[in-house]
């Protein structure tokens, strides 16, 4: 246990560099000191533990255990210290009897939604109890939902544009704008609370969660709170972006043409399971396939690879969305399921790198498999013609915007 | 409680006698007297021709103690001098009320025996004209809120208040939201939390109900935590209607209303998928007759009447426990048809 060794070493070094520091953080209304060496203190106590690979490296323990970034962190913190500060918390001291910094409170919340571990087990982890890190978070998350809705957005022209360009580079698909997926937050209900409503189709009770990202795996929109015994072409129907879509006021930008005089829509690209729309284009059933169909579907399946793998991230990154949540407030899950992909997204835009080996290594949605939805719209169906139409004519003649 | 008084009355009163006495009636009298036409149809104006002496208290007429009217209301039995004006208000508050006359045994008839509340499961609002503040008020809400009178399909269509559009405005209104509660017979429902981030507020409370595949959504409306506060939401509940893996749906927009005055009574009346899941689920009464027992000591709150402002605002009271009466009426009814 060499290292161990070494980082206690670091630590002292680093607490005996950061408590002159600290003191000058406290707040003069606050008789009691601030706890803010709690980075020394949690790394102490925790890198130690038996079983777990906790990287040597500083930073990157850091990282290991709240998913982002120290300066990530700190951005985080910035987000929503005046909302941690600005409501007291009564009961949150820790056993030493020291206020909880923002710093402290960030990271048990962070914990709590990175590692998935029970209250009591994070608790111990900081030195706090139960019923702290059960407040902590949830005024996180209550903070940060409110706090970061800058950081899950529908683009603005320009930025559509950008994602456009970058779709068309990368998998050849003219005026894509995203891709689109759903997945399941599984959970544990109380016998008096269980409904069939919730119980989805491998009987397992999950709230649902849908998706759209661009081309760097930033959730542009999000659906969440429905039940898990819907079928995603149902969800799809229940939210603002179907409304706004079919109304025409979201994706309706560009139309491009092609060189024979059709035309070309912004759409996303979705599974199977959603319908075929003129603004969602689903993959060709995969039976008797021409060869321009077969290319198509593979740059469809790449480009929506995209929403896969975000979700995968997002359940890997935020292990609470992956666990089996034992019993939750329905009320309050969806704003957990937010606030993860707020934080989410703060990685993407602060330039954190999203650590590949946290994500899940299968599918995010293991165990379900993708109903078909057979609805297709005749408008989309052409779309999807012309999309297949010019990829297979590999891009030989530039389009005109 | 008004159920818990036998139906024959105490000490010589009788219904209308304990009506009065719980204020529930307008008894204005000035500006009944203004009016051109249903001048001749106010309560008071029935009640002063049956009991002189009343009349001359016109003004304290609304705040008199109750021992006083029950006095009165003795006294004016002794005079009848307008018997076809008094059958006219009869028939009026034998909507409000199950009398025991031709009314209640058809109600009673069609309720093939069950129990039921003594208040009328879909009467007419007083929507008679007057320039009282209070009243107006109240129609406004009646206008812009058709889901907060009661519906049902027994429910007596005539109405001796003259030819008051509002009353079939109200009318499609019961008949739409009647149809509504129809459609939702043997659907489950939830109440789900949805976080959409296309929409302005991302946060929303909706009720999904499912039968198999079809599902529907129903906006949930916040229930009201004080009296005469305003908690609804301006938009209507959007309706989600139609099987999975099918055509797609049409998003059917409620016409709702987005009244700028509400009160306890009209939204809880407003809500009548929430409502009926609700109340049915949580409080289940054996029996019908103890719901106006519940909803009364609330609209006869010692605040309310201590204010002395308006008897309306007891008749409001009333629309939401017979509102109460009348869901539980129509379980009732689905009941018997399963």
């Amino acid at each position: 246990m060499a290292p161990h060794k070494k980082s206690k070493k670091s630590k002292r070094e680093l607490k005996k560099l950061k408590k002159p520091k600290s003191i000058s953080i406290v707040v003069s209304v606050e008789p009691k000191a601030i706890e803010s060496d709690w980075w020394d203190t949690f790394w102490h106590k925790n890198s130690s533990t038996p079983g777990c690979s906790v990287p040597n490296d500083e930073a990157e323990a850091f990282k290991y255990y709240f998913r982002v970034s120290k300066k990530t962190f700190s951005y985080i913190c910035s987000l929503v210290r005046e909302d941690l500060i600005s409501r007291p918390p009564s009961g949150l001291i820790n056993i030493e009897g020291r206020l909880l910094s923002v710093e402290k409170q960030v990271a048990i919340a962070l914990r709590r939604l990175a590692s998935g571990e029970s209250q009591v087990s994070v608790g111990a982890a900081f030195g706090v109890g139960q019923s702290t890190v059960s407040q902590v978070t949830w005024r996180f998350i209550e903070a940060l939902e409110e706090r970061a809705k800058h950081h899950l957005k529908w683009p603005d022209f320009n930025r559509m544009e950008e994602i456009k360009s970058k779709f068309e580079a990368s998998f050849g698909l003219l005026n894509c704008c995203g891709a689109i997926d759903a997945t399941h937050i599984i959970m544990t209900l109380p016998a008096v609370q269980t409904s069939d409503d919730w119980c989805d189709r491998e009987n397992n009770y999950s709230m649902l969660l849908q998706g759209i990202v661009d081309h760097e795996m930033r959730f542009l929109d999000i659906v969440t709170g429905w039940p898990g015994g819907m079928t995603v072409s149902r969800l799809l129907k229940c939210t603002g972006f179907f409304k706004l879509c079919e109304a025409g006021e979201r994706l309706n930008g560009n139309v491009r043409s092609l060189s024979g005089g059709e035309e070309i829509g912004e759409f996303i690209v979705g599974g199977v399971g959603y319908p075929l729309l003129p603004w969602l284009i689903t993959p060709y059933e995969s039976n008797g396939l021409s060869t321009f169909m077969s290319t198509f579907n593979s740059m469809h399946e790449a480009a929506r690879l995209l929403a896969m793998r975000a979700f995968s991230q997002v359940k890997g990154s935020w292990r609470i969305l992956h666990k089996v949540m034992w019993r939750p407030d329905k009320q309050k899950l969806p704003s957990i399921i937010l606030v993860c992909c707020l934080l989410h997204n703060i990685m993407i835009d602060c330039g954190d790198n999203l650590l590949q080996d946290v994500a899940l290594p299968g599918h995010h949605d293991l165990g379900y498999g993708e109903l078909c939805c057979k609805q297709v719209d005749p408008v989309g169906r052409t779309q999807r013609e012309n999309l297949a139409k010019y990829l297979h004519l590999g891009k030989e003649k530039a389009p005109s915007k | 409680m008004l159920c818990s008084v036998p139906p024959a009355g105490k000490s010589g009163s009788n219904w209308l006698d304990r009506l009065r006495s719980n204020r529930g009636f307008p008894t204005t009298s000035s500006d009944n007297n203004n009016d051109d036409n249903n001048d001749n149809l106010g309560l008071d104006h029935f009640l002063r021709n049956q009991n002189p002496s009343e009349s001359t208290r016109s003004n304290s007429g609304s705040t008199q103690s109750d021992q006083e009217r029950v006095a009165n209301r003795t006294h004016e039995k002794e005079h009848q001098p307008q018997q076809q004006l008094y059958n006219l208000m009869s028939n009026v508050l034998s909507e409000l009320f199950f009398m025991d006359g031709d009314n209640g045994n058809t109600q009673s008839s069609k309720l093939s025996g069950k129990k039921f509340p003594r208040k009328q499961t879909a009467p007419k609002s007083l929507t008679t004209s007057t320039t009282n503040n209070n009243t107006h008020l109240q129609r406004e809400e009646e206008e812009k809120s058709p889901a907060c009178t009661p519906k049902d399909e027994n429910a007596p269509t005539t109405a001796s208040f003259g030819s008051d559009n509002r009353l079939t405005k109200v009318k499609e209104g019961n008949v739409e939201a009647e149809e509504e509660e129809r459609e939702l017979v043997g659907y489950s429902a939830s109440e789900v939390t949805v976080i959409d981030t296309s929409f302005g507020v991302w946060k929303s409370e909706k009720v999904v109900f499912r039968r198999k595949n079809v599902w529907k959504v129903r906006e949930k409306r916040r229930k009201v935590r004080s009296f005469g506060r305003k908690k609804r939401k301006g938009s209507g509940g959007c309706d989600v209607d139609d099987g999975d893996d099918e055509i797609v749906g049409e998003l059917m927009k409620k016409p709702k209303v987005s009244g700028s005055e509400s009160v306890a009574g009209s939204n809880r009346g407003q809500n009548p998928q929430n409502d009926l899941r609700e109340e049915v689920c949580k409080d289940t009464p054996d029996d019908l007759t103890q719901v106006p027992k519940k909803r009364f000591p609330f609209s006869r709150s010692p605040k309310k009447s201590g204010k002395g402002s308006s008897s309306v605002i007891l008749i409001k009271g009333m629309l939401s426990s017979k509102k109460h009466g009348e869901k539980l009426l129509k379980k009732c009814h689905e009941d018997t048809r399963r």
